[in-house]
């Protein structure tokens, strides 16, 4: 089946431990959404083999374990995660050029996984930032490191969606924006407070949606994402 | 002689056990639901050293291209066993996509299901008849639930492909099976486990005695 190119953009995030439901989300979203999100939680607990198990589903997986490591390390992750066959990965860009630059060294001539920086997590405020000795705003640190990001190869980053226009517009459009944090304005706001909609996010210039509560806790996930892949198509 | 198959196999034990005791083919199985699933990096693994003359096989239940695509990247097999509910025309899709020989599995309750393989005889290499899970059982999988069926429903019959049987068989009703219903293979997991998933050396032995003693 091919599914449409909104649907593609929705990567619906699994944040559980429970095999079980994991598996029962992912195969119910078959061909609704272009992929699913794999995190710490998930692969602490299940590891590579509870990846396979979920992208035997069919599902594209996102393995988003942040990886922050000297380069070495982290170019072997990057080897055994493009080995386990993920479509898409992520690294924290305050690792430094030469660790962005042996992650996507250690993808080898794949042209998968997509190597995705993360610049500063969305739950640090200024203050925080302060207390840990970064200072200045964090626009410019996004933008930074999002830079740093795309000199050394990265193919894309993560941006919340309030700085997806202004990110797309300094990087270009050959960086891929991957942008969790939206939610559609029928799903509740839960702890999150400034809500961006889907497609305000893809208006914006998003290329890949990052949504979990929206469709994991919807009584039917299917449905949602398919009313989600609607909206962004009505743009 | 009648042929052996191992499905299933996830430690080296069971790998060396169905060598050892003379396996025509061990299945690999990707899965997501079955206890016996493997990642493509793990099956690489166990098929690592196996002579050329045991066929490895990949069981795969209604997988898309890419997924199939980055496992054969991976691990290299021989035939694969396609058990979901893959149309004749998707079965001939794989088949052109890999290059790779396909075996089809069908699910067997009645004699009707068995008329279902003929749609598949011009475009499958191989068929599979499996036992079909009776409709009230929880948690059944796609195969491998340690369910029989009449063996009667496939004596007396002609294909036109090489075929094997599958099915709840063990080391103790594989005899029955294989004289009643004429298979040339037999294929076996639960069978040969102590539990399900957990491969038992003893059992795959004492199966592949009694097959390769007929």
């Amino acid at each position: 089946m091919v599914i449409s190119t909104s649907s593609r953009k929705i990567l619906c995030a699994i944040d559980t431990t429970d095999m079980d439901a994991a598996l029962g989300l992912a195969e119910c979203l078959r061909d609704q959404v272009g992929g699913v999100k794999l995190g710490t939680e998930f692969f602490t607990a299940h590891g590579p083999a509870g990846v396979a198990r979920i992208a035997y589903t069919g599902h594209r997986i996102f393995l988003d374990l942040k990886f922050h490591d000297i380069p070495n390390t982290v170019a072997g992750a990057v080897r055994a995660a493009t080995e386990l066959g993920c479509f898409m990965l992520t690294i924290h860009a305050s690792g430094g050029a030469a660790m962005i630059a042996a992650a996507v060294e250690g993808r080898g001539s794949a042209t998968t996984p997509k190597i995705i920086a993360v610049t500063v997590l969305t739950s640090l405020a200024a203050a925080t930032l302060k207390k840990v000795g970064q200072m200045g705003p964090i626009p410019d640190q996004v933008l930074r490191l999002g830079r740093l990001a795309q000199a050394n190869g990265a193919d894309g980053i993560v941006s919340s969606p309030h700085e997806v226009a202004a990110l797309r517009g300094a990087l270009g459009v050959d960086m891929d924006l991957v942008v969790p944090g939206v939610r559609p304005d029928w799903a509740g706001a839960d702890d999150q407070k400034r809500i961006m909609t889907p497609s305000d996010a893809v208006q914006a210039g998003a290329d890949f949606l990052v949504i979990g509560r929206p469709i994991t806790r919807a009584a039917d996930p299917a449905a949602a994402a398919r009313r989600i892949a609607g909206e962004i198509d009505a743009v | 002689m009648t042929q052996a198959k191992i499905c299933g196999i996830n430690s080296r034990d069971a790998v060396r056990e169905s060598i050892d005791g003379g396996a025509d083919f061990v299945g690999l199985v990707f899965y997501p639901r079955s206890p016996r699933a493997v990642t493509a990096i793990e099956a690489a693994q166990l098929v690592h050293g196996i002579p050329d003359y045991v066929s490895k096989v990949g069981l795969f239940v209604d997988l898309g291209d890419d997924m199939m695509t980055a496992i054969l990247s991976q691990v290299s097999l021989d035939l694969l066993q396609l058990h979901g509910a893959e149309t004749p025309a998707r079965v001939q899709e794989i088949r052109q996509l890999t290059n790779i020989p396909v075996m089809k599995a069908i699910r067997v309750a009645t004699e009707s299901d068995i008329t279902e393989a003929n749609s598949y005889v011009d475009v499958a290499d191989c068929i599979l008849f499996d036992a079909k899970a009776p409709p009230d059982m929880k948690g059944a999988l796609p195969g491998g639930n340690a369910v029989t069926f009449d063996w009667n429903l496939l004596a007396e019959r002609n294909w036109p492909c090489p075929w094997m049987l599958s099915g709840g068989l063990h080391a103790g009703n594989v005899a029955a099976a294989i004289a009643t219903s004429g298979t040339p293979s037999v294929d076996v997991s639960s069978g040969v486990e102590s539990s399900p998933g957990i491969k038992d050396s003893a059992r795959i032995r004492e199966f592949l005695t009694t097959v390769k003693g007929l």
